[in-house]
């Protein structure tokens, strides 16, 4: 191989790895564009995502207004403790038993030993005397409280022939706002 | 006379190999020319096809629309309904019990949703005023509330 065929061979190889550099680095930038262009793609999904789940929870508050109202109202207040407390009492006479308050304690929400939320309850003792027709109106009125609530504890004594007196003792679940 | 000799010089004469360079060896310029141009081509048609793939590739992502993944927002329509229907029970009865009014309500529009599986569109007919007696404890027994667990 004389001289000059070496200096094309040369200019050959030096042009052969020229062209290839600047293939292999377009297809490294091209690459990389759609490496970005993946990473933007998904992003704008993961936000249309969220935008339809916000959107979606704005229609379920919406739509549930009125239920959510109605359900609140099924929760004792603790500012409604007083309140509540004199209409039992008001009630009470007008069943025909006295009442009286021998408890009132509240107990703030918590968690549980299984780490689970539990909500504050209003626990409330009450004992009445009267009427045995009287009594038994009375405790099924305290079933009916139109409040989330549960009797833990309930005895009956027979105070004399026509006298019952009954001990009482409630829970009801209260609601923070 | 030939002898064994000779014809092994012969045979070894007409079987020797060729000791000059072999064809493949020697540079015919034509040949090369060829060769060159034919490897060009094939890169050529190559990175023609790469482009192309790419192009292709590119194009689709693009016009593929963005999916998205709906999310399930949970709410257990029926079991609000239910609860709202006890408590509506309770209040009335609660009522007849103090001999009040009693109020009737006719339909209570539950949720309603026309675009959400989970949020099933519902009318729940409120619970019909009871005209039993107020429930009362049985001789020396509890009322069954208490002794529901």
């Amino acid at each position: 191989m004389n001289k000059k065929s070496q200096t094309y061979l040369l200019l050959a190889c030096l042009c052969f790895l020229i062209v290839t550099g600047i293939f292999l680095s377009m297809w490294y930038f091209v690459n990389r564009q759609g490496i970005h262009f993946d990473e933007a793609k998904r992003a704008i999904a993961e936000y249309a995502a969220k935008e339809a789940a916000y959107t979606k929870v704005q229609g379920l508050l919406a739509t549930t207004e009125k239920d959510r109202a109605l359900i609140d109202s099924f929760f004792m207040e603790e500012k409604n403790i007083i309140l509540f407390i004199s209409e039992m009492e008001k009630n009470a006479s007008s069943v025909g038993v006295k009442l009286n308050t021998n408890e009132l304690a509240t107990v703030p929400p918590g968690v549980d030993t299984a780490g689970t939320a539990v909500p504050g309850v209003l626990v409330i003792g009450f004992d009445f005397t009267g009427p045995k027709s009287a009594v038994q109106k009375f405790i099924a009125l305290l079933e009916n409280i139109p409040y989330q609530n549960k009797i833990t504890d309930l005895s009956f004594t027979n105070v004399d022939a026509n006298t019952w007196k009954a001990d009482t003792s409630l829970t009801l679940t209260l609601r923070y706002d | 006379m030939i002898e064994t000799k000779d014809i092994t010089k012969m045979v070894a004469h007409i079987i020797r190999r060729d000791r000059g360079m072999a064809d493949p060896l020697i540079m015919h310029p034509t040949r090369e020319w060829f060769v060159g141009l034919g490897i060009t081509t094939l890169i050529v048609l190559l990175g023609s096809w790469f482009c192309w793939y790419i192009y292709t590739e590119y194009s689709q992502t693009i016009n593929t629309a963005v999916s998205v993944t709906e999310p399930v927002v949970p709410y257990q329509a029926a079991t609000i309904a239910e609860a709202i229907t006890i408590y509506e029970n309770k209040q009335i009865k609660y009522s007849e019990i103090l001999g009040g009014e009693v109020i009737t309500p006719v339909v209570t529009e539950m949720a309603t949703s026309t675009n959400r599986e989970e949020l099933s569109t519902s009318t729940v007919d409120a619970p019909v005023v009871s005209t039993d007696p107020a429930p009362v404890l049985n001789e020396g027994g509890l009322p069954s509330a208490f002794l529901a667990p």
